[in-house]
């Protein structure tokens, strides 16, 4: 597979808006750490049935922090009473993983960011990729930007590296999605004669 | 031509079926897929989180199906790509292949298997704009959001650039991600219910992770532009779902993405004449995942709307592991059908029946609920015995829900006439 980076990014994706992403309101498993608590809007404490301040101690010190854990489908409501920045404790998740990630949201938020480079030659004119780790959420649209330069070229097949480092966080990028080299895949003797449109429905 | 087994689709219920009743000994049985290649709408869900209880790593749509696609390969389970099933319709009951499945292609036109057993793997559809009535022009900028998906994942081309998105789907929760990532503004979620209809890590992770609002009990009422959208109107509706005068609010955009709900595919089990459940769109099943037409079997989103497919997968090798035992002839001797009834909050469950004679130590009850309950307790019992009660601090409808009906309970109750699923104390919040 041939890596290289692209002049023309084509049509349709190339504009980029990143300044209003990732910094608006703050939301439960947003803050970077427990100073930040108080941002919550009533919109969010309906939504995930939080009331803010709900579990603040006299002295206003203590408080209890709801999140949604996004380790599995699950979704467990998990609490974290926070003091002073230190996490006193971590309640309602069902495995280990939920005190993981709220620890994590807390200190350092990660996320898998999953995405699509271009490719040349190939059956379909992109091709699926993601982190192979999660990285730091901040550097999401960072990482999106460095993947918008990348052009593959095809064939493209699951788990090849796309990038070895994306933004300096020593996290791959590996193409999770396979694509065919357009001459490959048009088997008409076969009866599989592929045309975008005959997909779409 | 005549076949064992022939499966309907080529997606995650298709392929686990087949592998199922493969390594079940069927050696005699054909996947139809109408696409270019299998896998079915895993193929545009590129976000990850797929595979978790399968295979204990969090992959994306593409690597998942990729699983079972190397999986079927291997067996040599032979599939047809291009090739889309028109008809389903009965057999004399004396004949030996109940089901005559009329399919075409390119390559070989329209053609007929007569099929011993049949399994319904078609997946679902979104729900159109035109089921929702929602007043206008027809501009373009309207996309299912699954549409908006397939252009943007698969065919690399972003269809607008300031987005408002109706419903709360999965979909269209994984699709405000996906839009912002590729550039687009998303300016709004609206929700006609008071709570979301997707996972609530979706909400957390496509939504607040971006700053994108989330308007519950609010829908839109209006479409503006007549060649291509310019805008819609949102408002607030009331307990009913009725718009409340007085809240709208213009919202300038360029694209409408619906992600309200998705409806199985059951042209083919109607055209069948199999029973339908109501509640679920899908066909009644018993344990064995059996419609009320004998050796016809139905998995996956055709039968009820998963949330995730790894149910989905494990669903479908349910079915093609009891499709393989009825063509063998060794599907155990029933000892009577067993009702099993949603009640108190449950809207259904699948199966929608058992056989005690028939099950295995433990079946697998999938239900949604039809409301939001807090703290309540999720009971089955049977005969004026509760056979099963746990503590649930939520329960939405946007969540399945299962229970492991075990057949020891049953063994114990004399002449079990049903069982019933309910919530107990269901106060609505």
């Amino acid at each position: 597979m041939e890596v290289r980076k692209a002049t023309d990014v084509g049509q349709g994706m190339e504009a980029w808006k990143a300044a209003d992403i990732g910094q608006g309101r703050e939301v439960p498993g947003t803050a970077g750490t427990g100073q930040h608590m108080e941002g919550k809007t009533g919109e969010d404490s309906r939504r995930f049935g939080a009331d803010p301040g709900a579990g603040a101690t006299e002295d206003g010190l203590e408080e209890a922090r709801e999140f949604v854990c996004i380790g599995c489908p699950l979704g467990c409501n998990v609490t974290a009473r926070i003091r002073e920045g230190e996490i006193l404790d971590i309640t309602g998740n069902t495995c280990p993983r939920g005190a993981d990630y709220v620890t994590k949201e807390l200190t350092d938020p990660r996320r898998i960011v999953t995405s699509l480079v271009r490719v040349r030659g190939g059956v379909l004119p992109v091709v699926s990729v993601k982190t192979a780790a999660d990285i730091p959420k901040g550097r999401i649209m960072d990482c999106i930007r460095v993947l918008k330069g990348i052009e593959l070229q095809a064939p493209v097949r699951i788990g090849d590296v796309v990038t070895e480092d994306v933004c300096g966080t020593e996290v791959k990028v590996v193409a999770t999605g396979k694509c065919e080299r357009n001459e490959d895949f048009l088997r008409p003797e076969k009866g599989d004669v592929y045309t975008p449109s005959s997909n779409l429905t | 031509m005549r076949k064992d087994l022939v499966i309907v689709g080529g997606g995650p219920a298709g392929l686990a079926a087949a592998i199922a009743a493969r390594e079940a000994g069927v050696e005699d049985l054909v996947i139809l897929e109408r696409d270019a290649r299998l896998g079915g709408i895993l193929n545009q869900c590129i976000h990850n989180g797929f595979g978790l209880h399968t295979f204990k790593e969090e992959l994306t749509g593409p690597e998942y199906a990729d699983r079972f696609v190397r999986q079927v390969q291997a067996l040599g389970i032979p599939y047809k790509l291009h090739t889309m099933v028109v008809d389903l319709a009965r057999q004399g009951v004396h004949s030996a292949c109940p089901v005559l499945v009329t399919a075409m292609n390119q390559k070989e036109g329209i053609y007929t298997i007569e099929a011993r057993a049949l399994i319904l793997a078609m997946g679902c559809r979104e729900r159109p704009r035109g089921a929702l009535n929602i007043p206008g022009y027809r501009p373009a900028g309207v996309y299912s959001a699954g549409t908006a998906q397939r252009y943007v994942n698969m065919e690399g081309r972003l269809p607008g650039r300031e987005v408002v998105i109706l419903g709360s789907g999965d979909i269209g929760l994984i699709m405000a991600r996906r839009m912002t990532l590729e550039g687009a503004k998303v300016k709004l979620v609206a929700e006609l219910m008071p709570y979301s209809g997707g996972l609530k890590r979706n909400i957390v992770q496509c939504l607040d992770d971006f700053g994108i609002p989330l308007r519950l009990r609010t829908t839109v009422v209006d479409i503006q532009g007549k060649e291509r959208v310019e805008g819609v109107t949102v408002a607030q509706v009331d307990e009913q779902g009725r718009p409340i005068p007085g809240t709208e609010e213009e919202v300038p955009c360029d694209t409408l993405l619906l992600s309200c709900g998705l409806i199985p595919e059951n042209e083919l089990s109607a055209a069948l004449g199999v029973g339908m459940n109501p509640a679920t769109n899908g066909p009644f099943v018993n344990e064995s995942l059996e419609t009320d037409m004998e050796g016809v079997f139905a998995c996956g989103n055709v039968l009820h709307v998963h949330d995730l497919v790894d149910y989905v997968s494990e669903e479908a090798a349910w079915a093609g592991k009891r499709a393989a035992a009825y063509l063998q002839g060794s599907l155990e001797e029933g000892v009577g059908k067993v009702p099993i009834r949603a009640a108190g909050g449950v809207r259904y469950t699948v199966p929608s029946s058992v056989d005690p004679g028939r099950m295995e130590e433990e079946q697998i009850l999938r239900f949604r609920v039809g409301n939001v309950y807090r703290d309540v307790c999720v009971e089955v019992s049977a005969g004026g015995h509760v056979l099963y009660s746990r503590r649930k601090r939520v329960l939405t409808p946007g969540e399945m829900e299962q229970v492991a009906l075990k057949r020891a309970w049953l063994e114990q109750i004399p002449e079990v006439q049903e069982i019933v699923v309910a919530v107990n104390n269901p106060a609505a919040s």
